[in-house]
């Protein structure tokens, strides 16, 4: 079979060979067949997170060349804005191109949660760098199509839990949730590991996106008046600039500590919410425990910033310019895996059939995959709802830690021992 | 001249007020002629007005129903759970139906639509959703920052305003919520209410009517385009309205023309008094006083140039006359001063003149040329016998006076001296006087005007009585040529007599006799009577003589007892006989003298021209030779010279 695939091949590659002699403008385009990554992000409203994972899928794919399984690799951004229902269009666009092997998912997570379906039966091969939410790895199928290289909401919540009663010794937060589907995922197993670890939150808030800085201040009154000690919160970042600017225009002496999802951290939130602002706020925010600011002498992490540097010199000259760094890793480990995937499974040039086959191959790895975040030893398998729940994440709650910005809007990742842990 | 009438006068005031009344007259005719064409037009102006006015009330109905509704809409679309629903594609609960169903707009309850970011109907509130609003191309596709729309769209017959305002997430429009409201959701009775009387309103969308309130009506028919709505206001009139209306445009363009003419004509009243008028009165009653000499008035001041100039140059012209009139003044004092003084010189010199002419006695004439009047005085008329009333004064009274014989020698001087031969006019004649004798004047006179072409004009002159200085001169030439015993002319004048008489003769052709007389015995009547007995018989021998002969022979005396006499005008020789015979006979004759008696006789020769002599001198001494043969040979005889 290998050695007529091979054949096949080489006639192939013959044949462009003589087609680029004779036809050469043809021949360009003959040269290498393409395949096509979709990036489906909120390129507009949360240009940070889309930024660092475009970045990360290019850095990841300029270590091959841009070239995998003998196929040209094409980025293709989609701008869905955070709206389910373009990025419904976008995945459409996808299923239509006959090249368009895998999609990357950004930082919203209610797109996938709304097209879950969608992308489920019609065998959208998503892979999902950022977005949190618990359920969009959780299709009731064997035929799983989504993949998750980020934090899971359903560990998230106890990340949160546990920092806040465990590092910062709340007694009783107030839990602060978006009205969506992310936010009650969150709100679920928030709630579930406060209780395990015997602390009931005072009060949990709802709030809905778009939500005004009166409501927010509002909202951020009521709390502060319910007796609450800090603030778990689980927002995206339009929501999360409205809350903290409201927050930062109280009185200090009734400002919250917040322990937030990460959400935050996709848009621009850091240039929103300026340093001078954010003076007195005590916020930490959910990371991956990864950083290119920690002092590393691993030539493999050193060598992936230099790429990166080299791909984007007017935009990256200093670790702290990569400005949503969870949303680069992710997206780099991720696209290295699905590079794995591929030239584990080869490409048929039957875009679905190949799509199977690369689905197969992820949840099927043979060789580990080297990452910034660890080495990955089968990442993916076979999603079982029952048996198998983590079967479509790459990581689990070892990799995931607390982070604040620096003075610079550097992301510094919190270390049991660094100054300020014991605030509080 | 004389046909010239006398010019209709009229003061600026009254001459303005009749200008302003007739301009005022022409410009209202003229207004309504010009406007009456465009009457129809004027009508349909004011009403496109009403209709105008109208519409901006149907307009601001519709904008406040409008306006209110997309407000209420603008604020359902901020609601999260509306941002939410166009956001997601399942999640749409059964929170936001129930929340869109209860959305009330302005106290009704619209259908609601919401729209996705491709106007896809996410939900709605309609029972079927007829409308296709991502197939609708005029609806548009999303944008960011785009703005609340409102249009009117047609569904089953029924028109609806489609009120759709953006829904927005994070700066992005998202998706669009759209409320679709009956048209007739307006508050109509606030339309009819706001004035539609006596008009009809008609909705229309693409030519169709979504609804007309008031009666519709096909007069009058105007129709106002609300392009923001794609609507259009169709307005009509009833016709009884139309007349109203049209009366009532007529009234009110009547009423303006009016208006503006009498407010044009106050401000030109204004105008042309505050300008004109009381500049030129001002300047009136300057020159008036200024004429009137009474005082020097204060100039006028004008805001107009050219009156303000006009009495400037009045009050330059002012100062010249008055300089003028003084300098006048002042040459006309100096000039009756002289006058005086030349009045009392002449006076004088008159008087003087008086005086010379009565002490040179004489009497003046002063002849006008031209129509013959003379001038005389006093004394020209008394010279002549008259008193001065007595004569007419007429150059003819002056030529009947002068002597016929005087008259020719008197005309040629005269006419020589008025044809400026001669520097002055004299002549001495003679002139009747009232007595009928003549008197000799001597008359002297010169031109003393004459008219540009020279011809005389005027002459003057004086008459001078020269009667006793020509008798006197008259004696003196008689004395000198006449013997002075007898009377006879002398041997001067007879020779001068004689040389007269031959040339006449020698023109005539007749013959001429000459007697050289010598009396006899007269020396012894003088030796014994004495001298003054011989002069006697002298005289009377003379006397004698003259009557033997002619009165136009002469008879002269030689001096003693010489006489000769001069016959003219006979036929021969021998003519002379009878007379010398007579002679003879008559001297013969005695002599009385005193008493005495005294007998004398005389000796005669004779000598004839052209047969004897031709000179006077050879005439007389052939005769005087003759008379010494007569002598010679007894005496008392005759003898004719050789």
């Amino acid at each position: 079979m290998e050695g007529k695939l091979r054949l096949v091949k080489q006639i192939i590659l013959c044949f462009t060979f003589f087609t680029l002699i004779h036809v050469p403008e043809v021949g360009v385009a003959r040269s290498a067949p393409e395949i096509h990554l979709y990036l489906d992000a909120d390129i507009s409203g949360a240009a940070s997170s889309s930024l660092a994972i475009e970045q990360g899928i290019a850095t990841a794919l300029s270590e091959v060349g841009d070239h995998v399984a003998e196929h040209k690799v094409i980025l293709i951004k989609k701008d869905h804005r955070g709206n389910s229902r373009r990025s419904l269009d976008n995945i459409k666009d996808y299923l239509a191109d006959q090249q368009g092997l895998a999609v990357f998912a950004g930082l919203h997570s209610p797109p996938l949660l709304d097209n879950r379906k969608f992308i489920n039966t019609q065998e959208v091969l998503t892979l999902v760098p950022w977005a949190a939410a618990g359920p969009i790895t959780r299709y009731p199928s064997r035929q799983n199509w989504i993949f998750r290289l980020s934090v899971d909401d359903t560990k998230a919540g106890r990340i949160l839990a546990n920092f806040a009663v465990k590092q910062r010794k709340a007694k009783r937060p107030a839990l602060l949730l978006e009205d969506t589907g992310w936010g009650k995922s969150n709100h679920k197993t928030v709630s579930r590991a406060l209780n395990e670890l015997g602390v009931a939150p005072v009060g949990k808030y709802w709030f809905n996106w778009g939500i005004s800085e009166q409501s927010a201040g509002l909202l951020l009154k009521k709390i502060s008046f319910s007796g609450a000690d800090s603030i778990i919160f689980v927002a995206n970042a339009p929501e999360a600039k409205t809350f903290i600017l409201a927050m930062a225009k109280e009185a200090p002496q009734t400002r919250l500590p917040v322990y937030s999802h990460w959400g935050l951290t996709g848009g621009d939130f850091p240039d929103v919410v300026i340093p001078e602002l954010r003076q007195g706020i005590d916020l930490f925010f959910l990371q991956t425990s990864f950083s290119f600011l920690r002092r590393t002498s691993d030539a493999f992490v050193l060598n992936v910033y230099e790429k990166a540097k080299k791909l984007y010199p007017a935009t990256i000259r200093e670790p702290e310019d990569i400005h949503a760094p969870n949303g680069f890793v992710h997206a780099y480990d991720l696209t290295r895996i699905l590079i794995a995937a591929i030239n584990q499974s080869g490409l048929t040039g039957d875009i679905k059939k190949d799509r199977q086959n690369v689905r197969r191959a992820l949840e099927d790895l043979k060789q580990p995959v080297r990452g910034l975040l660890k080495t990955y030893q089968h990442p993916f398998s076979v999603f079982d709802e029952l048996k198998n729940y983590d079967a479509h994440e790459a990581l689990n709650e070892t990799n995931l830690t607390m982070g604040r910005y620096g003075d610079s809007n550097e992301i510094l990742l919190f270390e049991p021992d660094q100054p300020g842990s014991n605030a509080n | 001249m004389a046909s010239a009438k006398p010019h209709r006068r009229i003061s600026l005031r009254h001459g303005i007020t009749y200008f302003h009344i007739g301009v005022a007259v022409i410009f209202s005719f003229a207004i309504l002629a010009v406007s009456y064409p465009f009457l129809d037009k004027t009508i349909d102006y004011f009403q496109k007005r009403i209709i105008r006015h109208q519409v901006q009330k149907v307009q601001g109905v519709i904008e406040n129903h409008l306006t209110l509704s997309l407000k209420f809409l603008e604020d359902y679309a901020r609601f999260p759970i509306l941002v939410q629903g166009v956001m997601h594609v399942e999640n749409l609960q059964p929170l936001l139906i129930d929340f869109m169903k209860n959305m009330a707009i302005a106290g009704t309850y619209p259908q609601l639509v919401l729209l996705d970011y491709k106007n896809r109907i996410i939900h709605t509130t309609l029972e079927t959703p007829q409308f296709n609003y991502d197939q609708d191309k005029t609806f548009g596709v999303l944008s960011d920052n785009m703005k609340p729309n409102t249009s009117v769209n047609r569904l089953d017959n029924e028109c609806y305003w489609r009120l759709a305002v953006p829904v927005v997430y994070n700066g992005h429009t998202e998706g669009r919520l759209v409320a679709e409201l009956p048209i007739t959701s307006i508050n109509t009775n606030h339309i009819i209410s706001k004035g539609l009387n006596n008009l009809s309103l008609e909705f229309l969308h693409d030519t169709d009517t979504c609804f007309s309130l008031g009666t519709v009506s096909s007069h009058g028919l105007l129709d106002y385009q609300l392009p923001d709505y794609g609507l259009t206001l169709r307005f009509g009139f009833d016709s009884t309205s139309y007349e109203h209306e049209r009366n009532n445009v007529i009234a009110k363009l009547i009423a303006w023309i009016v208006f503006i003419i009498c407010i044009l004509l106050f401000a030109t009243r204004k105008i042309t008094r505050r300008f004109i008028e009381q500049p030129i009165l001002a300047l009136r009653e300057y020159s008036t006083a200024l004429a009137s000499d009474s005082h020097r008035p204060s100039l006028p001041t004008s805001a107009i140039v050219e009156i303000a100039h006009l009495a400037n140059d009045f009050e330059v012209m002012a100062g010249k006359i008055s300089t003028r009139e003084k300098s006048l003044r002042e040459a006309h004092d100096t000039l009756e001063v002289k006058i005086q003084e030349r009045t009392k010189e002449l006076l004088q010199s008159e008087e003087r003149l008086e005086l010379a002419i009565q002490g040179a006695d004489l009497g003046l004439w002063d002849w006008n040329i031209q129509t013959g009047d003379v001038f005389f005085n006093e004394r020209w008329a008394t010279m002549l016998g008259y008193q001065l009333d007595e004569i007419e004064p007429k150059v003819s009274t002056w030529e009947k006076l002068v002597h016929p014989d005087d008259m020719e020698k008197v005309m040629k001087t005269l006419e020589k001296h008025l044809e400026g031969e001669t520097p002055i006019y004299q002549t001495e004649h003679r002139m009747l006087t009232k007595a009928g004798t003549w008197k000799w004047i001597l008359d002297t006179g010169k031109v003393c005007e004459r008219d540009e072409e020279g011809k005389p004009f005027r002459a003057s002159g004086t008459h001078l009585d020269i009667d006793e200085r020509k008798q006197a001169e008259e004696k003196i030439r008689h004395m000198a040529n006449h013997d002075g015993l007898t009377g006879l002319p002398n041997r001067a004048l007879f020779m001068d007599r004689l040389e007269t008489a031959l040339k006449s003769a020698h023109r005539s052709g007749t013959s001429i006799a000459v007697f050289f007389i010598d009396l006899d015995g007269f020396k012894s009547v003088n030796d014994q009577l004495g001298h003054e007995a011989g002069d006697l018989l002298l005289k009377m021998v003379a006397q004698r003589l003259q009557d033997c002969v002619r009165a136009s022979d002469t008879v002269g005396r030689f001096g003693g007892d010489e006489f000769v006499v001069l016959l003219t005008g006979i036929a021969v020789k021998d003519s002379a006989k009878p007379a010398a015979e007579k002679i003879i006979f008559t001297l013969r004759e005695p002599f009385v003298l005193e008493d005495k008696k005294a007998n004398i006789g005389c000796s005669i020769g004779i000598s004839t021209y052209p047969t004897i002599a031709t000179t006077p001198e050879e005439l007389i001494a052939k005769a005087d030779n003759a008379m010494y043969r007569v002598k010679n040979a007894g005496k008392n005889d005759y003898s004719f010279a050789d």
